[in-house]
């Protein structure tokens, strides 16, 4: 590989945290990745920081989303419990509160149909015009290196 | 906000018009997942052509595992790349892993996959488009 890729900048636009160990799932979860499927916020900071990549855009399997945010700051403090609270007022549609979800580095919602199916999904027309159905975010390297030493 | 959807074969076919009647800004993970035996033609993915003419709409240029047929560099998916990009044009294709790669049918590597970047756009001008600028426009990232 040409070394000159790891140094472009880049944004990674779908990656996965998953930390059951300090985010456990949900009992009632679908789908509960563990080994080699797992991946904390200092296994994906090393990651960025082998490769190059500054900015990342991470989906959160167990509540449904995708966050913009920092690490760790955001996924060390603000989560999951702070997520399990977005999910549920997401799902009341209220739009102001949209705006605090935007604020706090979501920036969308996820709908993995290849796991969920179509019909999942035949009750979102009316989340879809307002709001999330379940909520996705992000994830900057560089203003994290040095707390990562 | 964005939906990202993630769909595979033919079900954004059942999915559009929903996505069409929301008005929200879309988001594609990995090429559509499409069906590589069934070709570039088939409606799910000329639907997704359709979405690049939108303008409302972004693909991931990735997750080649999850639907080629063949080991990396999944040299028959990469027709339907280049389909979309010809649709989506760069403004509006995003590079993505899927780290650290959930139900994945083959091993994939990080490093390997920026290898597969540099293979489909050997350009830096175009990487850097792909991989820096328009995501990062996209989602507000600082430099």
């Amino acid at each position: 590989v040409e070394l000159s890729i790891f140094a472009e900048p880049k944004v990674d636009c779908h990656v996965h945290v998953l930390d059951p160990a300090r985010f456990p799932y949900r009992p009632d979860t679908h789908y509960a990745p563990l080994g080699q499927e797992l991946g904390t916020p200092s296994q994906l900071e090393q990651v960025m920081d082998a490769y190059g990549t500054r900015h990342a855009l991470s989906g959160r399997a167990e509540f449904g989303i995708w966050t913009r945010q920092q690490l760790p700051a955001r996924h060390d403090r603000a989560q999951p419990a702070a997520l399990q609270r977005h999910r549920r007022r997401a799902q009341r549609h209220h739009a102001p509160e949209l705006q605090t979800l935007q604020r706090q580095g979501v920036v969308g919602v996820a709908w993995n149909v290849t796991f969920y199916g179509v019909d999942h999904y035949r009750d979102a027309s009316r989340c879809s015009r307002s709001s999330p159905r379940s909520t996705c975010s992000s994830t900057s390297r560089s203003s994290t290196t040095s707390s990562c030493a | 906000m964005f939906v990202d959807i993630q769909v595979e074969h033919d079900q954004l076919v059942r999915m559009m018009p929903l996505l069409s009647q929301s008005g929200v800004r879309i988001l594609v993970d990995h090429c559509g997942r499409p069906t590589v035996a069934a070709g570039s033609t088939t409606p799910a993915f000329a639907r997704l052509l359709a979405l690049g003419s939108t303008k409302r709409a972004h693909v991931k240029l990735s997750g080649l595992v999850q639907f080629s047929r063949v080991p990396s560099p999944h040299q028959d998916a990469w027709p339907f790349v280049a389909r979309l990009l010809e649709a989506f044009t760069l403004d509006r294709c995003l590079w993505a892993s899927d780290w650290p790669y959930l139900r994945a049918p083959a091993r994939v590597d990080y490093g390997v996959l920026l290898k597969l970047a540099l293979e489909l756009f050997p350009g830096e001008a175009d990487r850097r488009k792909w991989m820096w600028d328009t995501p990062r426009e996209l989602f507000g990232f600082a430099t």
